[in-house]
């Protein structure tokens, strides 16, 4: 048992956190995932460290994935990567090995489809510039489908992308489908876990503009980081990000330890994440007061970034869902 | 990253789970003091020649020499097989003997480690005192050196089982012009000389556990000084360290069984079948899952490192605050069983009650949001 990064997995964090912040700055809202940052993130493996080699992955481990989507929530990194990354994997345990290996490739993007509350004949597209296909999980059904060709856009919560709304029968063929609840909810937990890997990196990142911020903002004659209303704040981000990385880790190894289709942990992440990432995201804009309200600051931006992930995945039911299970028998205790 | 126990991790894990099931006390402690002490002694005395008493101590002091990952082992299952509180011995186990362990005289340690863990002789701990709580350095009991012996008047408050102990690791002032951290001298105090009066207090769960104690001329022998006369902060210190680090395994793992036990009072009062209370008790079962994750991180860490970090307060605030939310939730799913204290929850409301030192006991949780502040964060001292 040994429950810390080794000199791999910190190397790799290291590695990829350089190439996001050299690549793709948070000073520079703009620099979204174009066509030569694309092309980039796949070379790097973002895409299927852990998809079995047969299907054009890495071979690598969904822990080896949480610690380069901490650094992508960590990072603001946008764009339908895990929704690609999630279609490969059920492409790959679906069969279909050569789409899989197209989609790890980079050379088709994946839109996100999500139903709408209350109006069961349309579908919320995410990301669906430059994505011919899209990844529907609904129920106990998991599915890739072409996307319409012409999809009316319009601004999303998160400033400069667009959601698209579509009728669910102008969805194209599926060309995979899964049905069997068990490669669902496989499905669901990926997509679960790195969302909380992206959560664990916005507790990080907020907690680190929140305390530089203290440290360097002068009031009364002295940086506000030494008055105990603010520090404390900050010491409670610091506790937030730790939990939330650690359940990650946690779930990332559990899911990697045991085929036993228990979505325990992964709920206990999702659950603990979004908690941890949603107050840290709202401190940090209150302790860079009215510059945190502004568009200037990126204390926003995070705000926001937890409201996307958080929808996506439905993880405001994750501790429903989880207080409903019976108690786990973890795998350390086997 | 492996979260994978070794074999012979998951032969102990076994051989201990079959040694507790068949061990652990079944008879209810009893409420007098020398009774309780009794008790408590009986079932130290019973794991120790069992061979699981300190685990982690080394060999030539009586322990096992093993590695931690084996006390968290042994935590786990202590706790799953509701092995009980710790009570009278937990000074000694947890601060003296360690204490001893890392700066003890050679004599020191022949004459007491292996009585505390064999439960021969209870300790208590003389920190705090009326002025001197959070801001611990500003003790005032007096040490004064007269020939071979130090003679102490003053007063500690919030010693637990003061009125059990033999023994006190007790932090005076023996330089009279110091201030603060300096000047000050960790000594075994002998809880039996003439001249200790101790007074127990009632706490707000009816529980006696703490007390008073006052020194009218105390005579100790200056052979009982651990370190050096004037070192006693760095000593006490090396104390404060231990209770951050290796504490958490079995608070956790009580934590998870209190837990687990309050969602079957949940089913049984048919209380489940409320969305709110799910999501409530599912928050609570994500965040004990997240405080065994911090553990065996800060154990790895432990193991690496040999020093617990910094990063300890952090599972402190994030422990303390989690077990008054659970206590707290008990108090909601149980209802009415809440008001009648002799009634079939009458245990879980003690626990409740008791529940409001977590965030006082081993340094208040703002204190520890200072700590974090200023040791983990980096910023600028408020003080």
């Amino acid at each position: 048992m040994d429950f810390l990064p080794d000199a791999d997995q910190e190397a790799l964090v290291e590695a990829t956190r350089h190439y996001i912040e050299s690549r793709m700055p948070l000073t520079d809202s703009r620099a979204g995932l174009d066509d030569i940052r694309w092309k980039e993130i796949t070379e790097l493996g973002w895409l299927g460290l852990a998809t079995e080699e047969d299907a054009g992955g890495a071979g690598a481990t969904l822990l080896d994935e949480t610690f380069v989507f901490r650094e992508i929530g960590r990072g603001l990194v946008c764009g339908p990567i895990l929704a690609t990354l999630a279609a490969a994997r059920l492409a790959a345990w679906t069969g279909n090995t050569a789409l899989s290996t197209e989609l790890v490739g980079g050379q088709t993007r994946v839109a996100r489809a999500l139903p709408l509350p209350g109006d069961n004949a349309r579908l919320l597209l995410l990301d669906t510039e430059d994505a011919a296909l899209t990844l529907l999980v609904d129920g106990d059904r998991a599915a890739l489908h072409a996307i319409p060709q012409h999809v009316e856009l319009s601004p999303g919560l998160e400033d400069g992308t667009s959601v698209g709304r579509v009728g669910r029968v102008d969805l194209g063929h599926s060309s995979v489908v899964a049905e069997d609840r068990q490669t669902v909810n496989r499905i669901r937990r990926v997509l679960s876990i790195l969302t909380s890997a992206q959560l664990a990196g916005i507790c990080g990142a907020t907690r680190d503009f929140a305390t530089e911020h203290a440290k360097n903002r002068v009031q009364f004659g002295k940086p506000i980081g030494a008055f105990q209303a603010v520090k404390h704040r900050c010491a409670d981000m610091a506790t937030n990000a730790l939990a939330a990385d650690n359940v990650t880790f946690f779930a990332a190894l559990t899911e990697m330890a045991t085929p036993s289709d228990s979505d325990y942990h992964a709920l206990a992440a999702a659950s603990c994440c979004r908690r941890a990432a949603f107050a840290n995201a709202r401190t940090n804009i209150q302790i860079h007061g009215a510059m945190g309200f502004t568009v200037e600051d990126s204390a926003h931006r995070f705000v926001k970034r937890t409201h996307a992930l958080c929808i996506t995945e439905s993880f405001d039911r994750a501790a429903e869902l989880l207080g409903g299970l019976p108690s786990a028998q973890t795998s350390e205790e086997a | 990253m492996d979260l994978s126990f070794t074999d012979e991790d998951r032969a102990f894990r076994r051989e201990v789970r079959s040694w507790l099931r068949d061990n652990c006390p079944t008879d209810e402690r009893p409420h007098d003091f020398a009774g309780a002490r009794a008790w408590d002694m009986a079932w130290q005395r019973r794991q120790f020649e069992g061979g699981y008493g300190g685990i982690a101590w080394p060999q030539e002091y009586g322990g096992q020499g093993l590695p931690l990952v084996r006390q968290l082992i042994w935590f786990e299952e202590y706790a799953k097989a509701g092995g009980p509180d710790i009570g009278c011995g937990f000074v000694g186990i947890n601060h003296g003997g360690p204490t001893l362990i890392a700066r003890g005289s050679d004599a020191q340690k022949q004459q007491h480690l292996h009585k505390i863990l064999a439960g021969e002789k209870v300790w208590c701990q003389g920190f705090s005192e009326p002025g001197a709580g959070s801001d611990l350095a500003g003790i005032s009991t007096k040490g004064s050196v007269e020939g071979d012996e130090l003679v102490v008047n003053g007063q500690k408050i919030w010693t637990s089982y003061a009125h059990m102990a033999d023994f006190q690791e007790l932090l005076v002032r023996t330089d009279p012009d110091s201030s603060r951290h300096h000047g000050l001298t960790w000594v075994i105090c002998d809880m039996h000389s003439p001249g200790i009066t101790v007074r127990p207090i009632i706490s707000m769960d009816g529980l006696a556990e703490f007390c008073e104690v006052f020194y009218d001329d105390v005579r100790i022998p200056i052979g009982n000084v651990v370190g050096e006369i004037g070192d006693g902060w760095s000593v006490a210190m090396s104390t404060l360290g231990f209770e951050r680090g290796t504490g958490f395994m079995k608070l956790q793992t009580e934590l998870s069984v209190a837990l687990e036990h309050l969602i079957e009072d949940a089913a049984t009062l048919a209380q489940l079948d409320d969305s709110s209370v799910r999501a409530k008790l599912g928050e609570l079962r994500a965040d004990v899952l997240a405080m065994r994750s911090m553990t065996y991180a800060t154990v790895s860490s432990a193991v690496r490192t040999d020093v617990p970090g910094p990063e300890g307060s952090m599972i402190k605030i994030f422990y303390a605050d989690l077990a008054q939310r659970i206590h707290r939730t008990r108090m909601e799913v149980i209802g009415v069983h809440g008001l009648d204290r002799a009634g079939r929850y009458g245990h879980e409301i003690g626990e409740y009650l008791y529940s409001y030192a977590t965030t006082m006991g081993g340094g208040t949780s703002e204190v520890q949001r200072d700590i974090v502040g200023e040791r983990v964060l980096g910023l600028p001292r408020n003080r």
